[in-house]
């Protein structure tokens, strides 16, 4: 039995804006395993960028209201976290990729003050002279290659201990002092540079951002959050802004990255392309609700559900002359005044009477074994969707 | 269909962005340096057809568009619409060549202006048109007349000095004399310029020697010799300086008392008697008939729109992009992201032009609207017979809308031809690198590695030879040096393909640049298997 790294049960997220409510996230619930890849999709303004910084409590508050659900990320519910606690599981705990490198990077620092900062808190906390994540100077075990396989040893990297030498020698001071000297901070900081392929590391080191292409910031970016060595990276969008020839570079390299360091990977994405070349398990998005989830294999050959079908079929694969693209009719319906029952509705081919009813489907196992986390489907016709075109 | 002539003809433009350049630079000489956009760029567009041009960013395709929407001027290079030439001014030429070709902008929220209504920002386009047309006809008229008003006026002055030859000679040798004075003192400046630039250079290089060969740090000043030699240099740069001046003043007296002299000859020029009476005769003449008048046409001053008319014809307009016809009065941000891409397309369309330059209309959107959009532009191609040219960077939409593809790299074209023969045997090897790296939704692609490495270059400096040599996989020293031409492919029509080796690597798969990943060895106790529990 394998500890699921994350756990995120019946979140559900509201945007409380002076034209209404709008409820971004509903009952969404998934898990992810050590060293999995999880791939959101959906289209824009389904939430999923919305659950990707929900996890890590990144949302500002308000406008958004957390109405329920809980986000357990090895054992401890963060939701309940106190939010001052929450700088502690950021970076060496949850990494976050963004989709825009350049508003992420600061501006005024070169590339390497940026980068060495994730690797000296990294190192700050593996060495306990950083407050970690529940306030005892007890670092959390950051070391690789690791597994967290026992409820256990989830549990130990939360208790707070005094540290060994407790008593003997005055402990050494939280954070790292003015004059700290950091041995081998540069030489790691170049490794990781060299780690996500970036030619002349050297050079790029003494770059400001603005100086870089954005395939070389998305790179930096990447190095970043690697050299936190996270339990958890959430990549939002992170090759959308890249060209195809470039994003096909970044996937490769992170593909090649997932066989070095095992990190589990939450991937989202509006590219169907994008994350059935990236993903293990994917997750379907509409209208803030999490309609399907499943091995990428099953979900893109075996839709489950009605709207992951009509998505995969609005892809154009064929030329004019094959007849016209096959589109969804209608469009996706307003946050802030969702239809009763399940929210594809009024668009589903499918859909009776049963559909339109309060509440709507909840995601139900429809794969051939049964288990939750295999393949679910939150239809209540999840089997008739294979006899549609 | 490759019989009818083409619509849009663009050959070899070119569009160089220069950099401001630095004082330094500017001091030394060295060269502005320019962005290379667009950099010889020839194709065709027949009327009614799709041509899609792809390429990434930075590859100079929404430039070559906004230069064919005659947006920016070009560098270099001809457009030709209809077989009529791009004229470089921005009179009426220009406003037809705006009717006829309308562009659709890449980002549907910058353009639409968020302060005017649906039925404004469309009806724009109609007022702009209504406005040009009643500008032409009420103010062609007048411009006939004035016209004719000057012709006369130069017809008279010729047939007055015609009647009076003295008076013409006097007036061209005073023409002749004061040209004659400019460039003679424009020639003085010059010299002087030359000699100064060789006195301060002869200078420098002294204090060079002089610097050189000081004897020691002790002493001050330089040593005599050179002294003596630099007063030596300034004494026959003053002497040279103020004979060229001495001699200048004398030539200048010279040629003026020459100039009276011709002036005073030239006064006294007579005509024979009756070759006067007749030329005076011919001036009075023309001064009591003038010219014929003018034929004025009559041209019909179209109405001013008014508010109701736009309304009912962006009404009208309305169904055609697929929208509905009650939101006329919506705002541009209480639209979808699609609703507004149809807006801008409702913008372009409603005037009837003959080209559609589709700047990347579905980049913004979602694939379920996205398939909606594109619908619509093919169902009004057929309709209503647009030609369009697709720009965009996803291969899907250009293989789905196009009829004939364009590939461009770096500001240059590498491959051109039909839509088919491009997507399915793609002989550069960029256009392979392309359709390589798309990703398409097929789980079986996983852990599959993209072969193709490094960066695109800078266009401030693109590489000699090849552009895409850098990154090629094929690549041999001949790409480095020698630049590829966009040449046609033996036994393909209507192909062509900028690449050096492009007969030896015309069958290689755009798959090959794929490899599948390194066995992965059970890296964690749950893959994608999923096997739980």
């Amino acid at each position: 039995m394998v500890e699921p790294v994350l756990t995120v049960e019946g979140l559900s997220v509201d945007y409380v804006v002076g034209s209404g409510t709008f409820h971004a996230l509903q009952n969404v619930s998934f898990e992810m395993l050590p060293g999995q890849v999880v791939g959101i999709v959906g289209e824009t303004g389904c939430g999923k960028s919305t659950l990707g910084h929900a996890i890590p409590r990144l949302l500002p508050e308000p406008p958004a209201r957390v109405r329920r659900g809980r986000v357990v990320f090895h054992g401890v519910d963060l939701l309940k976290v106190p939010k001052w606690q929450i700088p502690m599981v950021r970076g060496t705990g949850i990494g976050m990729i963004f989709q825009e490198p350049i508003n992420s990077l600061d501006p005024s620092y070169r590339v390497y003050r940026q980068v060495a900062e994730a690797v000296r808190m990294r190192r700050l906390r593996d060495s306990g002279r950083a407050m970690t994540f529940v306030g005892g100077p007890k670092p959390f075990d950051y070391s690789r290659p690791r597994r967290i396989s026992t409820a256990a040893a989830a549990t130990h990297a939360f208790v707070p201990t005094l540290p060994e030498s407790a008593g003997k020698a005055p402990p050494p001071p939280l954070g790292p002092g003015p004059e700290a000297p950091e041995p081998g901070l540069r030489g790691e900081v170049l490794e990781y540079l060299r780690l996500v392929r970036i030619n002349d590391p050297e050079t790029i080191l003494d770059r400001y951002p603005h100086e870089l292409s954005g395939g070389m910031r998305q790179r930096v970016m990447i190095a970043m959050a690697l050299s936190a060595k996270p339990e958890l990276l959430i990549a939002d969008e992170p090759t959308s802004a890249l060209d195809v020839t470039i994003q096909a570079q970044v996937l490769t390299l992170m593909k090649e990255l997932m066989d070095e360091i095992h990190t589990s990977i939450l991937f989202i994405s509006h590219d169907l392309g994008v994350i059935a070349e990236a993903a293990d398990l994917v997750g379907v998005m509409y209208a803030g609700h999490l309609v399907e989830f499943g091995p990428v294999s099953e979900v893109f050959e075996q839709p489950r559900h009605p709207y992951t079908k009509a998505l995969l079929r609005s892809i154009p694969v064929g030329y004019q002359d094959q007849g016209p693209l096959p589109s969804m009719p209608g469009s996706v319906p307003n946050l802030s005044r969702l239809p009763p029952g399940c929210a594809f509705a009024p668009r589903c081919p499918l859909a009776r009477d049963i559909c339109r009813i309060n509440p709507g489907p909840e995601i139900r196992e429809v794969g051939p074994v049964p288990n939750v986390r295999h393949h679910g489907a939150a239809c209540h016709f999840a089997e008739g969707v294979a006899l549609l075109p | 269909m490759t019989d009818t002539p083409p619509l849009l003809e663009v050959e070899n433009v070119v569009k160089h962005f220069p950099l401001p350049r630095g004082l330094v630079d500017a001091v030394r000489g060295i060269p502005p340096k320019a962005v290379h956009a667009v950099d010889g760029v020839s194709l065709a567009i027949r009327p009614g057809e799709t041509l899609g041009l792809i390429g990434e960013s930075g590859s100079g395709k929404t430039t070559l568009g906004w230069v064919i929407a005659r947006l920016l001027p070009a560098s270099a290079g001809t457009l030709r619409l209809s077989g009529v030439e791009a004229d470089e001014g921005q009179g009426p030429g220009l406003l037809a060549w705006r009717r006829q070709i309308r562009i659709v902008f890449q980002d549907p929220v910058g353009s639409l202006d968020p302060r005017l209504r649906a039925w404004q920002v469309i009806g724009e386009a109609l007022q702009a048109q209504n406005h040009m047309e009643r500008q032409f006809a009420l103010g062609e008229p007048a411009r006939i007349v004035r016209e004719h008003r000057n012709a006369v006026r130069r017809e008279e002055q010729r047939l007055w000095l015609a009647c009076h030859p003295a008076e013409e000679a006097k007036r061209s040798l005073m023409r002749d004399y004061r040209a004659g004075v400019e460039q003679r003192a424009k020639a003085f400046e010059e010299g002087r310029a030359r000699l100064e630039a060789d006195y301060r250079d002869a200078v420098g290089r002294l204090r060079e020697r002089a610097r050189a060969t000081a004897p020691s740090k002790g002493s001050r000043g330089p040593s005599p010799e050179i002294v003596a030699e630099r007063e030596r240099l300034t004494r026959d740069y003053r002497l040279e300086i103020a004979r060229r001046d001495a001699t200048r003043r004398q030539e200048e007296a010279r040629i003026g008392l020459e100039f009276r002299a011709a002036l005073l000859q030239a006064g006294r020029q007579r005509l024979p008697p009756d070759e006067q009476k007749r030329r005076t005769d011919a001036y009075r003449a023309f001064r009591k008939q003038g010219l014929p008048p003018p034929v004025i046409p009559r041209i019909p001053v179209p109405r001013r729109l008014s508010r109701g008319v736009i309304r009912r014809r962006v009404w009208e307009a309305l169904p055609t992009v697929g929208l509905p016809p009650d939101c006329l009065d919506q705002y541009p941000h209480e639209f979808s992201g699609g609703g507004r891409q149809r807006l801008s397309l409702a913008r372009a369309l409603i005037v009837n032009p003959r080209l559609v330059i589709l700047d990347e209309p579905t980049s913004a959107l979602d694939v379920a609207v996205q398939a909606q959009i594109l619908n619509r532009l093919v169902a009004l191609q057929k309709e209503r017979g647009f030609a369009y040219l697709l720009i965009t960077h996803n291969v899907a939409a250009v293989r789905y809308v196009a009829h004939r593809v364009a590939v461009m790299y770096l500001g240059q074209l590498v491959e051109v031809g039909g839509v088919r023969d491009v997507l399915e045997r793609p002989i550069h090897p960029y256009t392979k690198a392309l359709l390589a790296a798309v990703p398409v939704p097929d789980a079986r692609r996983r852990r599959t590695r993209y072969r193709i490495t490094g960066e695109i270059p800078t266009l401030l400096r693109p590489p000699p030879g090849c552009r895409f040599a850098p990154r090629c996989p094929f690549v041999i020293d001949r790409c480095r040096t020698e630049d590829p031409p966009l040449r046609e492919i033996s036994g393909r029509a209507d192909r062509r393909v900028a690449c050096h080796r492009a007969e030896e690597v015309a069958d290689v798969a755009p798959d090959l640049l794929l490899a599948p990943g390194a066995p992965v060895p059970s890296p964690h106790p749950s893959s994608s298997t999923g096997t739980a529990g």
